[in-house]
């Protein structure tokens, strides 16, 4: 007893917060009077990390999120409107990492602010960064992506 | 709780004198069948002793070595003076993160005794006191590594610092004399950071003198065997 005394104090840390910081976007197109207005994609497919070999597809959807690197200024996404359409748009987005203490239990994660964007315009008509900062705030949307009609 | 307790006790500790003149007046009429008590003179007793607690715990704890030792002197009839100090080492060692700290640690303040002096040399009593504690820490290079199965894993290091903290502490025991001049003594210890943001970075696993780093307030003990020495 009390050796479990001396112990219950120093017991090892347990991360409870696993998920790593992420990019949020969503889609709009651009009206018949010139106006950006949000929009729904029936099969859109998103291909990221090391080599581009994940992919998420949400059917139906406004918009998606997924992980930013950790520590890295620079990284690539490939997106396409339906997931059967030939043509791929590549994006490169240019940020800022910078490091932040979670908890002895979590270690570090990086957050970032964005700086740029460059991307293809095969169905991309322009891709804006409408918030710079990717933290830990999951009610943020960073990225704009207006859709050619 | 155990604030509560705390503040509870305090004012017990301004109603003390009241209570023991209240005696005095009493033991007026019955002077002839209740011994006097002498007074003091010189207040001149001193005890130094190691906590064990801290010994055992250095042996059931993978992750900190400590030692504390407490030095006191009687000040006044029911006041003492105590200083206390120590040393740790931790480490921190996760997937996530490996680091070590070592700290040093000197906490000052007056102990006051509970109950009145049974006889002349009773130095057995329960007491209640507060403490400033002050402690340089001192953090090695600590390594992380960030695990993303879709980007890549990440690893980094986080340069040496050293840094000061203090804290207040009240603590509340009982000293028992087991032995002539040979005390054994717990107590138990809320302290509250004083400035907690400098441990909101890779805080120590344990900081001697305090507890767990990451925490701004904690509860502790302590179980001194002391010596003493002068006149009691």
């Amino acid at each position: 007893m009390s050796l479990s005394l001396f112990s219950s104090c120093t017991q090892q840390p347990y991360c409870l917060d696993v998920l790593l910081p992420e990019l949020r976007s969503y889609y709009s197109t651009i009206d018949s009077n010139g106006k950006w207005v949000d929009t729904t994609l029936q099969n859109p497919s998103i291909r990221f990390g090391t080599n581009g070999n994940n992919l998420t597809s949400i059917k139906n959807s406004n918009g998606f999120a997924i992980p930013i690197p950790q520590g890295q200024n620079l990284f690539t996404i490939y997106f396409r409107t339906d997931s059967a359409s030939v043509s791929e748009d590549t994006l490169q987005i240019v940020c800022e990492p910078y490091r932040q203490f979670i908890s002895k239990a979590c270690g570090y994660r990086y957050y970032a602010t964005l700086q740029s964007c460059t991307f293809t315009h095969h169905q991309l008509d322009s891709v804006l960064v409408v918030h710079p900062s990717v933290n830990a705030d999951i009610t943020i949307k960073h990225l704009q992506f207006v859709i050619r009609k | 709780m155990l604030i509560g307790f705390f503040f509870l006790a305090l004012p017990l500790l301004h109603c003390y004198p009241v209570f023991a003149q209240a005696n005095e007046g009493a033991n007026d009429s019955t002077r002839s069948s209740k011994p006097k008590i002498e007074k003091e003179k010189i207040p001149g007793y001193y005890r130094v002793g190691l906590d064990l607690s801290k010994w055992v715990a250095s042996f059931a704890q993978s992750n900190y070595k400590t030692a504390e030792m407490q030095i006191d002197k009687r000040l006044r009839q029911n006041v003492y003076g105590a200083v206390e100090m120590g040393y740790a080492q931790s480490s921190l060692t996760t997937d996530k993160l490996q680091y070590q700290t070592k700290n040093v640690f000197v906490s000052v303040g007056p102990d006051k005794t509970l109950f009145n002096r049974l006889f002349p040399g009773d130095i057995e009593n329960a007491m209640v006191g507060i403490r400033y504690g002050m402690s340089w820490v001192q953090r090695a290079d600590a390594q992380y590594t960030i695990a993303d199965s879709i980007w890549g894993n990440t690893q980094g290091m986080v340069p040496s610092t050293s840094f000061f903290c203090h804290w207040i502490e009240l603590n509340a025991g009982f000293r028992l004399e087991v032995k002539k001049n040979v005390f054994a003594g717990w107590n138990i210890r809320f302290r509250g950071m004083l400035n907690p943001q400098k441990l909101k970075e890779l805080p120590p696993a344990y900081i001697a003198g305090y507890g767990a780093g990451e925490k701004p307030t904690s509860l502790g003990y302590n179980f001194y065997l002391t010596y003493g020495f002068g006149r009691r």
